[in-house]
């Protein structure tokens, strides 16, 4: 591999400062796509022969970008259109008022936004970030590009022309000396980090986990029910106990939904909106085929540690670790890495079928794996992987030949990202009867069919479908995009949330209750000033999946509480939340309208945000019954985006 | 995409802050809450000192007031008066700052029997309310802080400042930062946000535009969120293929519920490409054994529930 020392500039060991030629790509992830944007856009230059560093974007100062000759930014939008959580940090830096427009004069910088346009403010994250950076004085040096969830190629529809176009730009503006070619797809560029056995001897002494039996629970679980703990020293995580693992749904029911409670000893305080996340962990059965596939039985329960594979590289020249903190994870196995950290069950991007082809001799198999990697197949790569969901361990089964060197594995593999759970508890239900913290979530286990013969299960919701109450978990909370405020909570509003969508609403509902129920306690005798609440909700049928229905008649003295239902299946026309709201728009207009209220919009994104959104647009129109001149489409419309402006219509979709 | 070059001023907007409470007790005291917009009409703002003395008047900017960047001093007014316009021309601007936050901040700073009004003598049903909630008293023009003594206002303490009264049940607390949020910026030094984008960005198309249309040749996708019927026609494609394969599958005697075997090696039971033993990304599109896994030629393939056992 002659072109390899790409990054290394083995020859000049010289002091860190601007190299000739180096890149910076940074992103903001909130689910792993900004970083695989990240990662292709990183590989793409270190072919390049750029001196590449790929790191989140709270890793950086802004202060450092000056020194590499670029820098590119991947960025999703979350929540309100908010920068993602790894992002945030870097983002409050730049928005500081003292900082001077020349603040980041002489930074060459291009952005990719990843969003989803059935958003308001779609890819606003990046967008911000993009006008910010030119108020700061960066100089854009290649016009940013924008992928759209909902373009029907996904994000790679509109990613591939725009890399493509940016490597033309790079080759153009930073030509490579005479003789040097760019390295060719089809030569590996080392992994910057690598798994190393451990000194067996030595490594005894460390401390083994804590005995995995911990209050076990009682009760009658299927065996498929595993006790487990979370030994993963996940950053910011707090360890949870699951209490309650109760489906509710009845069995006969096509869907499984679980009503989880988990509490933590710490008395944590959260908010309604608030985001659970949990990351999942693999089957011991799924790793023990993977390992038996690869042959790596000799190593795996060998104690590895992850290691820069050229120890002779400045630190600064080495990108972070692919996983944080592995070093204080307990006798850390081959084995329980492929179990806790790598999702082998992951739909792969076509990075990874570049990667594997460098681990097969077959040529039919190198072959078909080059194919898929070509933007000119994205077709067949979308048919053979997204399409029918197939999965990493799927595709290894097929591509047998593939041998993944096990030192390989962490820049093979992705790693298991956190998935987020909206809470749905509020009020009363947050706190344990000892001070700790009390979480609820309502969660639709993941299951359907496509082509392929095996029914799809969903990574995460398959781990918490099987786990035991007594288990542990390790959770982040996140702070959520409903950010109702007390006054909000208080006065009159509309909640529409169908399916597991009601359970952010749900914690609203309790947070309402609470307040009224402390205000009765310190003004006996006063009727609580509460304004009136619509909760429209929508399942298939009343009998299978309408969720917390007792709850809803307990709380409606109390809160104010009119519940609007739609059952789809329950009549022969199929009825959703939006025909309710059409039915009701003159109760709408009264709250929204005449009372002032808040919306909040909860549930799957895509179609149903949509209709409701042209639903109430259209209750603007026609629900004034007052006689007043009503309202024409273009005002009713500029109603609806006022509203959002003064954060009176939120949604927060999934 | 013009680069807007905005040098950002670090000077408070408007800044008539009381410059001192010397005048504190000598005189009525006026506190004016004035909607931003007010801002840009100097004229309007040197009529109003003319109706208000400037020595015994203050004047805060409601947007202000609600974020929380002013603070006011205690028991100092006599009258707030919300400049809504005597037309009510800033009426629905300045009572839609008008919330909860601002009542939290201004009714300490009103004396005992103070009034609050507006310039229009409106006030709506969610600003009665929020008036009531902090506990003011409703007057025929607007409303009135209770002296302290005879019978006392009742304001409705929501969490915010806990630091009386140990409550039994905090109700509402900071939520709580886990995530890599919490840098020691202060709010304040920081500029607003969503200043940054307009409304024309919200409009703006994505770039590179979305190429929708299907290319020639190429197998049509539905969108994520398809409405046009493309995605359930997809579907069905995909079950009809799925059960198009099931149904060949068991013309060779292989029904999902049996435990068959099936011998590849044998004449006439493989396809006759040859590629079907590889797996689905070698198998042709109306390949039989679509959506099985691959199986080396002469392997046994079991059909347990649907699913292959191999």
């Amino acid at each position: 591999m002659s072109g390899s020392q790409s990054s290394g500039s083995p020859g000049s060991p010289g002091p860190p400062g601007p190299p000739g030629r180096s890149a910076l790509v940074v992103y903001g992830s909130e689910t792993g796509n900004a970083q695989d944007v990240a990662e292709e856009v990183g590989a793409l230059a270190e072919r390049l022969h750029f001196t590449t560093q790929i790191s989140e974007l709270n890793h950086v100062k802004p202060e450092s970008l000056r020194s590499y000759t670029i820098v590119v930014f991947a960025v999703s939008t979350t929540g309100q259109g908010d920068l993602p959580a790894n992002a945030r940090t870097f983002w409050r830096s730049l928005l500081l008022k003292k900082l001077p427009p020349t603040f980041l004069s002489g930074v060459r910088f291009t952005w990719f936004g990843l969003g989803d346009s059935s958003y308001p403010k779609f890819n606003w994250a990046a967008r911000k970030l993009y006008k910010r950076l030119l108020q700061l004085g960066a100089d854009e040096i290649y016009p940013g590009g924008e992928a759209d969830h909902q373009h029907s190629s996904g994000l790679e529809g509109t990613f591939i022309p725009w890399l493509a176009g940016f490597r033309k730009h790079l080759l153009d503006k930073y030509p490579l000396p005479p003789g040097q070619d760019p390295i060719p797809d089809d030569v590996q560029l080392p992994p910057k980090w690598v798994l190393r056995l451990r000194d067996q001897e030595a490594a005894s002494e460390d401390v083994s986990p804590p005995d995995a039996m911990g209050a076990a629970v009682t009760g009658d679980f299927p065996d498929s029910y595993r006790l487990d703990n979370d030994h993963r020293p996940l950053h910011d995580s707090l360890t949870a106990t699951l209490v309650q693992n109760k489906r509710v749904t009845p069995q006969t029911h096509w869907q499984d939904v679980r009503h989880l409670i988990l509490t933590v000893s710490d008395p944590i305080s959260y908010a309604p909106g608030d985001v659970l996340t949990i990351t999942p962990k693999n089957t011991a059965e799924d790793v023990q085929s993977l390992i038996e596939m690869m042959g790596w039985q000799e190593q795996a329960d060998q104690l590895v540690s992850l290691v820069p594979r050229d120890s002779t590289r400045s630190t600064n020249e080495l990108p972070s670790p692919p996983i944080h903190s592995l070093d204080s994870y307990p006798r850390l196995t081959l084995r329980e890495l492929l179990i806790n950290y790598l999702d082998i069950r992951a739909i792969p991007r076509r990075s990874f079928f570049a990667a594997i082809a460098h681990y097969t001799t077959y040529e039919m198999h190198k072959e078909r794996l080059l194919e898929f990697t070509n933007p000119e197949y994205l077709d067949e790569f979308w048919d053979y992987t997204t399409r029918p969901r197939r999965s990493i361990l799927e595709i290894l089964h097929e591509f047998d030949t593939v041998k993944i060197p096990w030192q390989h594995a962490t820049s093979t593999f992705p790693i298991i990202r956190a998935r987020q759970f909206s809470i749905a508890s509020g009020g009363e239900l947050k706190r344990t009867s000892v001070g700790g913290a009390r979480f609820e979530l309502l969660i639709a286990i993941v299951k359907y069919r496509t082509v392929i013969k095996k029914i799809r299960e969903g990574v995460c919701t398959k781990y918490i479908s099987n786990l035991r109450p007594g288990s542990t978990l390790k959770i982040q909370l996140q702070r959520g995009g409903l950010n109702s405020s007390v006054g909000q909570l208080v006065g009159p509003t509309m909640l529409i949330g169908p399916g597991t969508g009601v359970a952010p609403l749900r914690s609203m509902l309790w947070e309402k209750a609470a307040i009224v129920k402390s205000y009765q306690e310190k003004n006996p005798g006063v009727d609580p000033p509460i304004e009136p609440t619509i909760l429209v909700y929508g399942g298939r049928n009343r009998a299978a999946d309408f969720f917390f229905e007792d709850e809803w008649q307990q709380l409606s003295d109390l809160i104010k509480l009119k519940v609007l239902t739609a059952f789809s299946r329950d009549q022969k026309q199929k009825v959703y939340v939006q025909d309710v709201i059409r039915e009701n728009s003159s109760l709408v207009f009264n709250l929204l309208h005449d009372k002032g209220g808040a919306v909040f919009v909860c549930g799957s994104s895509g179609r149903m945000p949509q209709a409701v959104r042209e639903t109430l647009t259209e209750a603007f129109q026609y629900g004034n019954d007052a006689g007043t001149q009503p309202f024409s489409r273009r005002e009713a419309e500029d109603y609806l985006v006022g509203m959002e402006k003064t954060g009176r219509y939120k949604q927060e979709t999934w | 995409m013009a680069p807007s070059f905005v040098s950002i001023d670090t000077t408070p907007d408007f800044d008539m802050t009381p410059t001192s409470s010397k005048s504190a007790d000598s005189g009525k005291r006026t506190l004016l809450l004035a909607p931003p917009s007010i801002a840009t009409q100097e004229d309007k703002l040197r009529t109003l000192f003319t109706t208000y003395d400037r020595s015994t008047t203050d004047l805060q900017m409601l947007d202000r007031v609600s974020a929380g960047f002013v603070s006011l001093p205690a028991n100092t007014y006599d009258l707030v008066l919300v400049l809504t316009g005597t037309d009510g021309t800033r009426r629905s601007e300045a009572l839609q700052l008008l919330k909860r936050e601002v009542y939290a901040a201004v009714v300490p700073a009103m004396k005992g029997g103070a009034k609050l009004q507006t310039e229009d003598n409106f006030f709506g049903e969610a600003e009665d309310r929020e008036a009531v909630l902090a506990g003011l008293v409703k007057k025929e023009t607007g409303f009135e802080k209770m002296d302290v003594g005879n019978g006392a206002a009742v304001p409705l303490r929501l969490g915010r400042k806990k630091k009386a009264a140990p409550a039994p049940a905090p109700v509402v607390q900071p939520p709580p930062i886990i995530s890599s949020d919490d840098n020691d910026l202060n709010d304040d030094e920081l500029i607003d946000e969503d200043t940054l984008l307009s409304a024309d960005d919200l409009k703006r198309p994505i770039v590179p535009p979305p190429e929708c249309q299907p290319k020639a040749g190429k197998r049509r996708r539905a969108c994520k969120d398809c409405t046009c019927g493309l995605a359930a026609q997809i579907e069905a494609e995909d079950r009809e293929r799925r059960e198009a394969a099931d149904k060949s599958l068991n013309v060779m005697k292989l029904e999902s519920d049996d435990l068959n075997e099936l011998d590849f090696t044998v004449q006439g039971k493989t396809g006759s490409c040859g590629n079907c033993a590889l797996g689905d990304a070698f198998r042709c599109d109306g390949c039989p054994f679509i959506g099985l896994p691959a199986f080396k030629p002469g392997q046994e393939v079991q059909i347990l529930n649907d699913v292959a056992q191999l």
